[in-house]
């Protein structure tokens, strides 16, 4: 009791003090509200990585200066305007960078670490600031230069958009060769990211549609035609040893496979008596359970990441629309009504939002709605764009350009930033991995 | 009746077809008793009298069928209908030339058929190509449709372009013009402020002018009267003196007496003066007090527009600042939720020498960007005036609000 009071009057003065203190700056500052921002991408500018103990096989800056500009959100700097490539924060003349308008400077060197491969040490440096704001220290073996490059890229990219960056990630596609029906040649593709080292995982005389990469990223899911006998199958392939599982087939549809988030289930679109359904196949049962019953056309599944809904397409308002639906077939509400039509739906990663190809007066184009307040922002060109997929860090959406010359694109979720993927020939239907590190 | 009547109305159909019913009983009983007549010639005249009466019972449902009932005759009737029915039966059984017939009819048919399928498919066939030449052609055209979309969106978006720029060009002409404006203003102001400042200044330098000469005057006036005593005084001295001389004794009381009047003169003088004096002095504090009250209320009103032109002068150092570093922050994208204060401190000069965040903005890749929009702001803009400088400068970063 005697001690409460004796500390009372000593509580309310430092109460008093801290008062003081705390109002005292706030009346003398000035202040100011910055409500607006630049849309200018983030000028960067990556200079050679020098090298001890001879040149590496490999350009490391160059992998990562490509890996930030693709994205369209770097503006990186070129580098035969480089005034020196420094090794370490000591040799860099801050000012000179400065006057040319770079803001960031990334330096780095490699060394051998003793077991064959090298260290590569670099450092993010502010040139605003005049000085480093972090350095990073990586270990990669002769043969994995490349993704050390990449990772280099991956960390860079999380510093300044605060994202996980997607430079280690794979992609699939299909692409087409031949003119005519007799020559023409369907191959399942994986390639990195960016199109790059593409290799061929099936292929086929008839038509190879639809491929999902399973959670892991081990497997591929695909649909494979038989023309000859009219039927259609959805395969699962194993991507290390090669060995493929049927778990739907037979004539009419069956594809759109899509997996569930735990990889333990996969919603496929199947045809009976021509009413196009969506099904759920269990991987570990082997067993086959049917979702939706209505007459309409329902197809196009995609899970979303929490595994407790499907979005699918279905005809069932008249023209193709997005609807979502339990795992159990149940509580099915419609998602998409603006446009003539909105179909083919991938959940973003986070599950907060859709895109999906959606029709208008000026053809087809890729469009993000935000599941919370539903609004629709249209992201491509259009006017053929299909087969939409999330990249796995949510911040950009690969998709295929159709029409007069097809190929692979990809967008920031918000519409300003594009870039092209270049592939020789016919390309389609894009999916795109897990992070891959 | 009016009730009855229109039942009647409403169910005229059974109406009628009840009068009909009783017409062609009626009109049966009249013409079957001739015909029981011409059965009775055959001898059966007692029991056609007691059918007749059962028949009419028995009218009331089924009228002609069920004539051949009562009589043992038409008992035959069903048989001969089973008998037709029979032949019927088989006959196409026992004709084996018309199953033969049929059999070839009936593979003639079946070849019909046949054919009909061939032609309906075949017909189907040429449908399909129809079609499917009809969807490539659809195809075309709206692939032709979507590349003149796209040119005509290229053509659009050119316009929206130029359109844009023309806005942009409208804007930055009208922001010019706003800024020559209000340059000319501030200009004004300035050329009014120095035109009032001057008139105050002339006035006090005409006031204090007429102080001087009024105290100038009162000096004179003094010094004046002051030689005009002396003088009097030894012009009186020396005439007091020859009187001295020569009237002693008598000069001498007339001189006390002079003196003791010029005592009462002096000091009469004195009083006027002192008296004089203090109505000066209190004339000169009346109007210094007036002179105050002036000083303090131009003092007010000037201070007042200084108020005024520092708030303006204030408002626009601050946009200047918020200008500079919103066009030096590029935020990271998608990134949403932005909100923090960040607390800098600066030099004069502007040179930045502490950026500090009061928490964080959302994230570190938004904190960072957050400071190096302010380190890449240094030096940040000069105030017009020094008394605006402030060393801290506190920035709120709310851009989705």
């Amino acid at each position: 009791m005697t001690h409460k009071k004796l500390y009372l009057p000593f509580v309310r003065l430092a109460l008093l003090v801290v008062a003081a203190v705390a109002t005292l700056p706030a009346h003398a500052a000035l202040q100011v509200d910055i409500t607006q921002s630049s849309d200018s991408a983030i000028p960067i500018a990556i200079a050679p990585f020098a090298s001890q103990g001879g040149k590496l096989p490999v350009d490391i800056a160059q992998i990562a200066s490509q890996d930030l500009a693709s994205t369209g959100l770097f503006k990186t700097f070129d580098r035969a305007n480089m005034m020196g490539s420094p090794g370490t924060p000591d040799e860099v003349n801050y000012k000179n960078w400065q006057t040319q308008g770079v803001d960031n400077l990334v330096i780095g060197s490699a060394a051998p670490n003793g077991a064959g491969g090298y260290r590569i040490t670099f450092y993010l440096l502010d040139a605003a600031q005049g000085q480093s704001v972090a350095s990073y220290q990586i270990n990669a073996s002769a043969n994995q230069l490349r993704q050390a490059g990449h990772t280099v890229a991956n960390l860079i990219y999380q510093r300044f958009i605060g994202k996980k960056g997607y430079f280690l990630s794979k992609i699939s596609y299909i692409t087409v060769t031949g003119n005519s029906a007799d020559n023409r040649t369907f191959r399942l593709v994986v390639s990195d990211y960016d199109g790059s080292h593409p290799a061929t995982v099936y292929s086929s005389q008839d038509p190879v549609m639809s491929p999902a990469w399973s959670p892991n990223g081990k497997q591929l899911a695909y649909v494979a035609f038989n023309v000859y006998k009219g039927t259609s199958s959805v395969r699962v392939q194993d991507l290390s040893t090669g060995n493929a599982r049927t778990i739907a087939s037979g004539h009419g549809v069956n594809g759109a496979p899509a997996w569930s988030p735990d990889g333990s289930r996969i919603a496929f679109a199947k045809s009976q008596n021509g009413d196009t359904d969506v099904f759920v196949y269990n991987m570990a049962s082997g067993q086959t359970r049917q979702l939706t019953h209505s007459g309409a056309i329902d197809t196009e599944p995609a899970w979303s990441p929490d595994g407790q809904h499907i979005a699918f397409t279905s005809d069932r308002g008249g023209q193709p629309q997005i609807y979502l639906m339990n795992t159990q077939g149940g509580d099915v509400q419609r998602l998409t009504y603006d446009g003539k039509s909105n179909q083919r739906a991938d959940f973003s990663p986070d599950g907060k939002s859709l895109a999906f190809v959606q029709k208008s007066g000026n053809g087809f184009r890729i469009a993000v709605m935000d599941l919370s307040n539903n609004n629709v922002r249209v992201v491509s060109d259009g006017p053929l764009d299909d087969s939409p997929a999330f990249a796995p860090n949510g911040q950009a959406v690969i998709y295929a350009k159709q029409g007069g010359r097809n190929s692979l694109a990809t967008v920031s979720v918000d519409g300003d930033a594009k870039s092209s993927l270049s592939q020789a020939g016919e390309v389609r239907e894009p999916a795109w991995g897990p992070l891959g590190y | 009746m009016l009730d009855w009547l229109e039942r009647v109305g409403e169910h005229w159909r059974a109406v009628v077809a009840a009068v009909l019913v009783h017409v062609i009983l009626g009109g049966l009983l009249f013409f079957s008793l001739d015909f029981w007549h011409s059965d009775a010639s055959q001898g059966n005249q007692g029991q056609t009298i007691v059918d007749a009466s059962v028949l009419t019972g028995a009218a009331g449902s089924d009228a002609p069928t069920p004539k051949p009932d009562p009589t043992p005759k038409p008992a035959p009737e069903p048989d001969q209908n089973q008998n037709k029915l029979q032949p019927d039966d088989t006959q196409a059984d026992e004709d084996p030339a018309q199953a033969q017939e049929q059999a070839a009819r009936e593979k003639k048919a079946a070849r019909e058929k046949a054919e009909r399928q061939k032609a309906a498919e075949a017909k189907a066939a040429q449908q399909k190509a129809a079609q499917e030449k009809a969807a490539q052609q659809k195809a075309a055209q709206q692939k032709a449709a979507q590349q003149k979309a796209a040119q005509e969106k290229a053509a659009q978006q050119k316009a929206a372009q130029q359109k844009a720029a023309q806005e942009k060009a409208a804007q930055q002409k009208a922001a010019q013009q706003k800024a020559a404006q209000e340059k000319a203003a501030q200009e004004k102001a300035a050329q009014e402020k120095a035109v009032q400042e001057k008139a105050a200044q002339e006035k006090a330098a005409q006031e204090k002018a007429a102080q001087e000469k009024a105290a100038q005057e009162k000096a004179a006036q003094e010094k004046a009267a002051q030689e005009k005593a002396a003088q009097e005084k030894a012009a009186q001295e020396k005439a007091a003196q020859e009187k001295a001389a020569q009237e002693k004794a008598a000069q001498e009381k007339a001189a006390r007496e002079k003196a003791a009047k010029e005592k009462a003169a002096r000091e009469k003088a004195a009083r006027e003066k002192a008296a004089q004096e203090k109505a000066a002095k209190e004339k000169a504090a009346r109007e210094a007090a007036a002179r105050a009250d002036l000083q303090e209320a131009l003092e007010q009103e000037s201070a007042g527009r200084q108020k005024a032109a520092d708030r303006k002068a204030l408002a626009g150092y601050v946009q200047a600042i918020k200008d500079k570093v919103e066009g030096n922050w590029i935020r990271p994208p998608g990134a949403s939720n932005i909100s923090c204060q960040v607390h800098v401190t600066q030099l004069p000069g502007g040179q930045v020498t502490d950026v500090r965040l009061l928490g964080s903005c959302g994230g570190p890749a938004i904190d960072r960007s957050v400071r190096q929009a302010i380190y890449k702001s240094d030096p940040l803009p000069s105030p017009p005036s020094g008394n605006l400088f402030q060393s801290d400068i506190e920035f709120t970063f709310k851009p989705d609000q």
